[in-house]
C-alpha cells in the first residue's frame, strides 16, 4: 500500500518519492486523543518532542523507546533545540520566545513583546521566528539578546527551516504559494530572497472559472510548520499533505495526510532521525524514510 | 499493441477472455458474458426518482439502481457507481451491465454488488433531448476536485442506503464510466480512497477539457493511493483541439506504472471514441477488478 514508485529510469540527481519512501513502511500512530498538536521537533540523541497546545497543555518527549513524559505544563506553538540543550519555544499568546533547560528545568525568557508562531535556532545560538500577524521574519541573538527584522512582506510566514549546512533559511507562507528562501549572512542578516519552492495546491470547487473550463486552484495551501534532511530536502506541512521539494525547489512528492484533522507541522525524530513525524490536530504520525533529519543546532558549514 | 500491454493481461487471458486487440477494428464483440443464460437468476432494475441535487443546484437527472437477485438485506452488498448511468443500464447495449452482473455475480466472479446508473445533471427547466444533450455533464464530469465524489457521498449513496444495506469498505466499492465519465471515475478515487478503490476507465477524457490533462504528473509526485484501476483505450480515440486521447492514455498508463499502481490497461486496435471496444472487455475488466471474488471462488472448491 505503502508505494516507493518505480524510478528505474530516474536521473541521480532526482529525488522522486522513491528516494524517500520505504515500501512496507506506512504511517504509524505516535500520539492520540490531543487537544491540538505541534511543534514536533527532535534531540541529537535521538528523542522526538512536541507540544500539546490545548487539552492538558503541555511540552512531551517521546524517546525511542516510545515512552512519553510530560517535560513542561505550558505550551509552544514551535520547538526546536539550540546549543548547550536549551529547547526554544514559541509562546504567542504570552507575547514571548522562552527557552527551557531540560537539565534544571527553568525558563528563560529570550525575547518579550513579540508574537512568535515557529522558530528554528543555530549552531550559533542566532534565532529566526516568523510573527505570521506582522508578515515578519525576526532575528534574535541568543547570547547578546539583540533583536531585529529579518524579513517583512511574506503574506503570512509561518513555518521555518534551515538547510542542514545552515546557509539557507526558508519560510513557507500559509496564505500564499511559495516557500521563500534567503542566504544567511554571517552576521546573522538574510539575504536574496526568493520565492524559490511553488507548493501545490487544492482545487477550488467553489470557484467561479474564469473561462469556464479552467480549474481554479487557490492561491494559497496553508503551508504551516517545515523541516530540512541532510540530503538537502525541504518538507512543508500543507492541507494536501507533507509536500516536500529537492535541493533545486522543485517539489518531489506530496505524502496526503493520514489524519483526519489538518496538518500543523513536520518534524523528523527517531535515533537517527529516520523517521519522518506530521503533527493533525488530535494525532501525531510517523513513518520511517530514507531520510535524515537536519539538526540545525549542531550543524556547521560543509 | 499486444506486446507490453499483453503481458499485463495475463490474468484475463487466463480467463479465456479475447482481450487481445488483435486486428480488430472498432467493433463490439459480445462474450457469453454479455448474453443471458438460462438457469442464472435476474437481478432487478429500479427506475429512481428523478434527483434534484443539491451540490449542484438547479439540476436535475434520472437514475437507476441494479440489485442482485442474491442481495439480501443480512449482507452489506458492495457497489459499483456508473457515470452517463443510461449508457451501462440498457441491456441492448454494449454494456448491458444488469446480464452481466448477472452472469458474474452468478460465477462468483464478482460479489453482490448493487450497481447505481447515475446521469448528469440537466438544468431543471427543461427536459433534455437525449441524455447526451444534458446541459451539466462536462462541468461535473470535467472538473478536478472532489465536488462529485461529495455529492455522490453526500447524496446518492445515503439515498440508496435508505432501502439497501450498501458496504462501507472502500475496497469494495467501485467506479466507472467512459470519456469524461472515466475521468470523473479517476477523480472520485482519487479524492476520496477512503471511500472508492476500484476504478474502470474506458476512453478516459485526460485530456485540457477542464484541466484532468494534470494527473500522470500528480500521480508520479504523490504517495501511491490504494486504487485498483482497468483503463482501456483505442489506437484511434479522438484527436481533437482538447487533446489526443491516445497519447492521454498512455500517459496515464506510464504514470500508474512508474508509481506501482495495481492497474491493467488494454487497447482496441482500431478502436475509436465509443463503447464497442470498452463494451467487448467489460466483463473481463470486472473480472479483473473484482479478482478476489473469483479467488475466493476458486479457493472454496
Amino acid at each position: 500500500m505503502m508505494g516507493s514508485g518505480g524510478g528505474a529510469q530516474d536521473l541521480g540527481g532526482d529525488m522522486s518519492l522513491n528516494k524517500l519512501l520505504i515500501a512496507g513502511e506506512g504511517w504509524q500512530l505516535v500520539a492520540e486523543n490531543l487537544g491540538f498538536a505541534d511543534g514536533p521537533c527532535a534531540d541529537e540523541r535521538g528523542n522526538f518532542y512536541y507540544s500539546d497546545m490545548r487539552a492538558g497543555p503541555g511540552i512531551f518527549r517521546v524517546a525511542a523507546d516510545g515512552r512519553t513524559t510530560k517535560l513542561f505544563d505550558e505550551a509552544a506553538s514551535g520547538l526546536k533545540f539550540g546549543p548547550a540543550g536549551r529547547l526554544y519555544a514559541c509562546q504567542g499568546r504570552q507575547k514571548q520566545l522562552v527557552a527551557f533547560d531540560l537539565k534544571t528545568g527553568k525558563k528563560a525568557v529570550i525575547a518579550t513583546d513579540v508574537q512568535p508562531n515557529d522558530l528554528v535556532v543555530n549552531r550559533k545560538g542566532h534565532i529566526y521566528f516568523t510573527e505570521t500577524g506582522k508578515k515578519q521574519v525576526t532575528f534574535v541573538n541568543s547570547a547578546t539578546g539583540a533583536k531585529q527584522v529579518a524579513d517583512t512582506g511574506i503574506t503570512a510566514p509561518n513555518g521555518i527551516a534551515l538547510s542542514a549546512d545552515g546557509g539557507t533559511l526558508a519560510v513557507s507562507d500559509s496564505r500564499g504559494r511559495h516557500v521563500w528562501t534567503f542566504r544567511v549572512e554571517a552576521d546573522g542578516s538574510l539575504k536574496f530572497k526568493e520565492p524559490f519552492m511553488t507548493m501545490r495546491t487544492a482545487v477550488d470547487p467553489a470557484a467561479k472559472s474564469p473561462d469556464g473550463r479552467s480549474p481554479v486552484y487557490r492561491d494559497f495551501c496553508r503551508g504551516d510548520g517545515m523541516t530540512s534532511d541532510v540530503q538537502g530536502r525541504w518538507y512543508v506541512a500543507t492541507e494536501l499533505g507533507v509536500q516536500f521539494f529537492d535541493p533545486q525547489g522543485r517539489i518531489s512528492g506530496v505524502l496526503p495526510n493520514p489524519g483526519e484533522k489538518g496538518m500543523t507541522s513536520v518534524g523528523f525524530g527517531g535515533p537517527n532521525r529516520e523517521y519522518l513525524h506530521v503533527t493533525c490536530g488530535d494525532r501525531i504520525f510517523r513513518r520511517k524514510v530514507l531520510a535524515e533529519g537536519a539538526l540545525y543546532f549542531t550543524a556547521g558549514p560543509r | 499493441m499486444c506486446s507490453p500491454a499483453l503481458l499485463r493481461l495475463a490474468p484475463l487471458l487466463a480467463l479465456g477472455v479475447g482481450v487481445c486487440p488483435g486486428r480488430a477494428a472498432d467493433e463490439f464483440r459480445a462474450t457469453r458474458d454479455h448474453e443471458r443464460q438460462a438457469g442464472v437468476p435476474e437481478g432487478r432494475v429500479i427506475a429512481m426518482p428523478r434527483w434534484q441535487s443539491r451540490i449542484f443546484p438547479g439540476t436535475e437527472r434520472d437514475w437507476w439502481i441494479y440489485v442482485p437477485h442474491q442481495y439480501h438485506s443480512n449482507q452489506a452488498a458492495a457497489v459499483m457507481v456508473f457515470q452517463d448511468g443510461h449508457d451501462y443500464v440498457n441491456v441492448k447495449g454494449t454494456w448491458r451491465a444488469p446480464i452481466v452482473f448477472d452472469n458474474l455475480i452468478h460465477q462468483g466472479a464478482m460479489p453482490v454488488t448493487i450497481g447505481i446508473f447515475i446521469n448528469p445533471g440537466h438544468d431543471g427547466k427543461s427536459r433534455p433531448q437525449s441524455p447526451r444533450r444534458v446541459s451539466n455533464r462536462s462541468f461535473e464530469y470535467d472538473s478536478p476536485g472532489d465536488r462529485y465524489a461529495r455529492f455522490l457521498l453526500e447524496e446518492i449513496l445515503p439515498e440508496v442506503a435508505k432501502e439497501h444495506r450498501l458496504t462501507e469498505d472502500p475496497a469494495r466499492r467501485a467506479i466507472c464510466g467512459a470519456s469524461s465519465g472515466g475521468i470523473c471515475s479517476f477523480t472520485v478515487a482519487w479524492e476520496r480512497p477512503d471511500a472508492f478503490r476500484k476504478v474502470l476507465s474506458t476512453i478516459g477524457s485526460y485530456v485540457n477539457l477542464r484541466g484532468g490533462f494534470g494527473y500522470p504528473e500528480l500521480i508520479r509526485k504523490t504517495e501511491r493511493k490504494p486504487i485498483r484501476m482497468f483503463l482501456q483505450d483505442g489506437t484511434a480515440d479522438l484527436d481533437n483541439p482538447f487533446g489526443n486521447w491516445p497519447i492521454a492514455n498512455r500517459r496515464m498508463e506510464a504514470a500508474l506504472r512508474y508509481m506501482d499502481y495495481d492497474f491493467t490497461s488494454v487497447w482496441g486496435e482500431g478502436a475509436a471514441h465509443n463503447g464497442k471496444h470498452g463494451g467487448s472487455v467489460f466483463p473481463a475488466a470486472l473480472k479483473w477488478l473484482w479478482r478476489e471474488a473469483g479467488e475466493e471462488k476458486r479457493a472454496a472448491r
